[in-house]
């Protein structure tokens, strides 16, 4: 179910009002399994036989991996039997292509072989989220969860189950297995939160999505200055999107009394991409760091080659196309590169501030390849960049500044409350005045509800 | 903190509540400013009493008038002094229009309504701006609604919507209500959307003020059917039964029929090369003959004048010199009816 939609609010609120009603845990955590299977199931039932099936062999997994002396074998069998699950539903076509295409090559032809034709929501956030539980149990970091419930819910907690965040074992179990009080500022703070990350998606994400569909649907079409408003619409609605939903995940999380971890902190003031990569989508990078860069070899061996691979395979996790390829590797090179060059801006302000306009830039440009819908469109994209003539914005789309505008304003003045409880220090009426804005900004723009880009990684 | 946390819902439910009781005691209003057509009709409905004439039609007309020029040079034809207002407005339909002349008819007073005559101010469905051509109603992406979950999300929205007025009205809580609400007090600007449109940014900065070859000027003639040119036999040897054009020229010219006010139709110029290919001439002057004798409404057709392509943005909207040369040339043509 949307988060950004009516039934799911009230039916959250729902929720919400029952567990605090429920005195006994296991009643608890029955509502939050039973909640997140009808918030999953809610638009396509058959996929909780996909995520039902994904719970009880992943259960069964854990606890044969606690068990045996033979973990890394076995460990190694479960994470391939969840990486083929993930392949056929989400990389089966994409591979069938490159096969195809192989084989033409030399001549022959081929059918296309079999694939998925559906692509489960959130398959990416829960295959991961469960790979690293496993690692984590076969390296001893945690025991296997033996409470069938307890592993239901921190596999299918609606609140990060279809986008993030990715949510360690070690995080969330103990917060479940906890019979907490009611804390009414982890209730403010989660309405807050809620209320916040709705108005990112809809009022900012959601009406900037059309000038940026419109742009990357013919840039052949596009003047320069056009080109470029559209490319930093674009950098702001994945920003205001994701961002968006990682907020309203935590809210959701807060009003539970469960604290999901941060997910995005400001992540366009970064001023190397290493920094951006640790304040832009925390967990997966994270996750990454944890479960690839470091088994890899890390910074012991080949340094260079295994960030350049994860991010290679970061890439490839966000999507099956070669623009995902293409895109991680670019971030793979621009990391190696940053960390193999020594940092020669003098320092100062002024060449802070020159920094940043590079990182900033830089990310925006590489973002052509994750939002474009092929590599031909990309180039076509980068040409519209930088090819004559170089008029001016000759018809400025629909309230595109206002709400690049809004944008800017919105990150500078509630940025940094998205990112840790100072809200909760704020006198009252600026709390109050503060949500109430954004809560009629949601009802002001509330027409299409669309889909979060995320959903469909 | 839960006294806080109280303290806080109450309040924001409060702060809801009043923004809700504004919004219904103001609901005519709010209404009016998040729908484009519906302002311009309470700017037309607040303007001054003395004003003589008015223009209603599409995007094509927003581009062809430029008012304070228009009232001068038709005061120095006329040697009258007529309060103008251009209430055209980017992207109206057909019944945008019928509704404008429904308005006029009830205020009265007015002198004189000059109603575009084009395909797209006539045709059956609201057009695109920029390119006057006919757009369907899009679904919002990503919506199923044969499913459960999207009926009961619609449903739950309607049910909402028809009990909350900042539901109902929330279009009218955006920022760009407050410009319009400006426009609606000041009744100066018709349309603060003009901006966004192609070309009309690049004309703002654009500091020079193109002049306008006289020879030219007294070249350009618009066809003009009037009650005089028209006989019984206007539409011999045309079939005008299913033209839906004229069927929406004679609801307008009947809605207006009522008032003192004199309608005059003025088709909008277009480039030469999009003159030539019209295949629609001969239909459309019998329709233009039909209106003139059945209705005694004259129509001035430019859309055959020899304005020079370098007065046009595109193919149908004229820019800054061709709006210039434009209400100069209607001041001109029409001062005889003043």
């Amino acid at each position: 179910m949307l988060f950004n939609s009516v039934t799911f609010l009230l039916l959250h609120f729902f929720c919400v009002a029952l567990y605090w009603a429920s005195p006994a845990l296991r009643v608890r955590q029955i509502i939050l399994l039973i909640s997140s299977l009808v918030f999953y199931g809610w638009l396509y039932w058959p996929a909780l036989f996909l995520l039902g099936a994904a719970i009880v062999v992943n259960y069964g997994f854990s606890l044969w991996i606690d068990s045996t002396e033979r973990k890394r074998l076995v460990t190694a069998f479960a994470v391939a039997v969840n990486l083929c699950n993930l392949g056929w539903f989400k990389y089966s076509a994409f591979l069938g292509e490159i096969l195809v295409e192989l084989f033409d090559r030399f001549g022959i032809s081929i059918e296309n072989p079999p694939s998925s034709v559906w692509l489960p929501l959130g398959i990416s956030f829960f295959t991961f989220q469960v790979i690293g539980y496993l690692v984590d149990v076969s390296r001893g970091e945690i025991r296997a969860e033996r409470n069938f419930f307890v592993f239901s819910v921190f596999k299918c907690f609606y609140a990060q189950l279809v986008a993030g965040p990715i949510v360690r074992a070690n995080e969330l179990i103990p917060q479940l297995k906890e019979l907490r009080k009611f804390r009414a500022d982890n209730f403010q703070l989660g309405l807050y939160l809620l209320i916040a990350g709705l108005a990112m998606k809809i009022c900012l994400a959601d009406t900037l999505s059309q000038f940026v569909e419109h742009g990357f649907s013919d840039p052949a079409k596009l003047e320069v200055a056009t080109a470029w408003l559209t490319l930093y619409a674009f950098a702001a609605q994945i920003l205001s999107d994701f961002w968006g939903y990682s907020t309203v995940a935590i809210g959701l999380g807060l009003m539970y009394g469960i604290t999901l971890p941060l997910n995005f902190n400001l992540p366009y003031l970064a001023t190397s991409i290493r920094e951006f990569w640790h304040r832009w989508h925390i967990t997966l990078s994270a996750w990454l760091r944890d479960y690839l860069y470091i088994p890899l070899g890390g910074n012991r061996t080949g340094r260079y080659r295994n960030l350049f691979l994860t991010m290679v395979l970061g890439g490839i996790w966000h999507g099956a196309s070669w623009n995902f390829v293409i895109w991680g590797a670019c971030h793979g090179v621009w990391l190696v590169l940053e960390r193999a060059v020594p940092d020669f801006f003098p320092k100062g302000r002024f060449f802070t501030m020159l920094k940043w306009l590079l990182v900033v830039n830089g990310v925006c440009l590489l973002w052509v390849f994750f939002r474009a819908p092929n590599i031909e469109v990309a180039l076509q994209y980068f040409t519209a960049l930088l090819a004559p003539p170089y008029t001016m914005i000759d018809s400025p789309p629909d309230d595109l500044l206002f709400i690049l505008i809004g944008f800017l304003a919105f990150t500078a003045i509630l940025g940094k409350s998205l990112t840790d409880r100072r809200f909760l220090e704020w006198g009252l009426v600026r709390q109050v005045s503060l949500t109430f804005f954004l809560l009629v900004a949601i009802i002001a723009y509330a027409d299409a509800r669309l889909d979060f880009i995320y959903f469909v990684f | 903190m839960t006294r806080r946390l109280l303290l806080f819902v109450a309040f924001l439910l409060l702060a809801l509540g009043v923004l809700e009781a504004f919004v219904r005691a103001n609901g005519e209003y709010l209404e009016v400013l998040s729908d484009k057509t519906s302002m311009r009709i309470k700017v037309f409905e607040r303007s001054p009493s003395d004003l003589g004439l008015l223009f209603i039609g599409t995007s094509r007309f927003v581009d062809c008038i430029d008012e304070p020029l228009f009232s001068r040079n038709l005061e120095i034809r006329s040697g009258k002094t007529i309060r103008a207002l251009n209430g055209a407005t980017a992207g109206i339909g057909v019944k945008g229009i019928i509704r404008f002349a429904e308005a006029v008819s009830q205020r009265g007073g007015l002198r004189v309504v000059v109603l575009e005559a084009s395909v797209p101010s006539l045709g059956k469905a609201a057009v695109s701006s920029e390119t006057d051509t006919l757009k369907e109603d899009i679904a919002a992406p990503g919506q199923d609604e044969s499913g459960y979950g999207p009926r009961i999300e619609t449903a739950l929205q309607g049910w909402l919507a028809d009990r909350l007025g900042i539901v109902a009205q929330r279009k009218s809580l955006r920022p760009a209500s407050a410009i319009n609400l400006f426009a609606l007090y000041s009744g100066s600007v018709m349309d603060t959307t003009v901006w966004k449109r192609k070309g009309v940014l690049r004309e703002l900065f654009s500091s020079s003020e193109p002049g306008v070859d006289e020879q030219q000027f007294s070249r350009i003639i618009p066809v003009v059917t009037s009650s005089g040119d028209a006989g019984i036999e206007v539409t011999e040897g045309v079939d005008l039964s299913r033209d839906e054009t004229l069927r929406n020229m004679e609801q307008l010219a009947e809605i207006l029929a009522g008032s003192d006010t004199q309608v005059i139709w003025v088709a909008p110029p277009v480039t030469a090369e999009v003159a030539q290919q019209s295949e629609s001439g001969e239909t459309r002057a019998a329709a233009f003959r039909y209106m003139a004798y059945r209705y005694g409404t004259p129509v001035f057709d430019y859309s055959q004048a020899a304005i020079p392509d370098d007065c046009f943005r595109d193919t149908s909207h004229l820019n800054k010199k061709g709006r210039i040369l434009f209400s100069k040339l209607l001041a001109r043509d029409l001062a005889d009816h003043f």
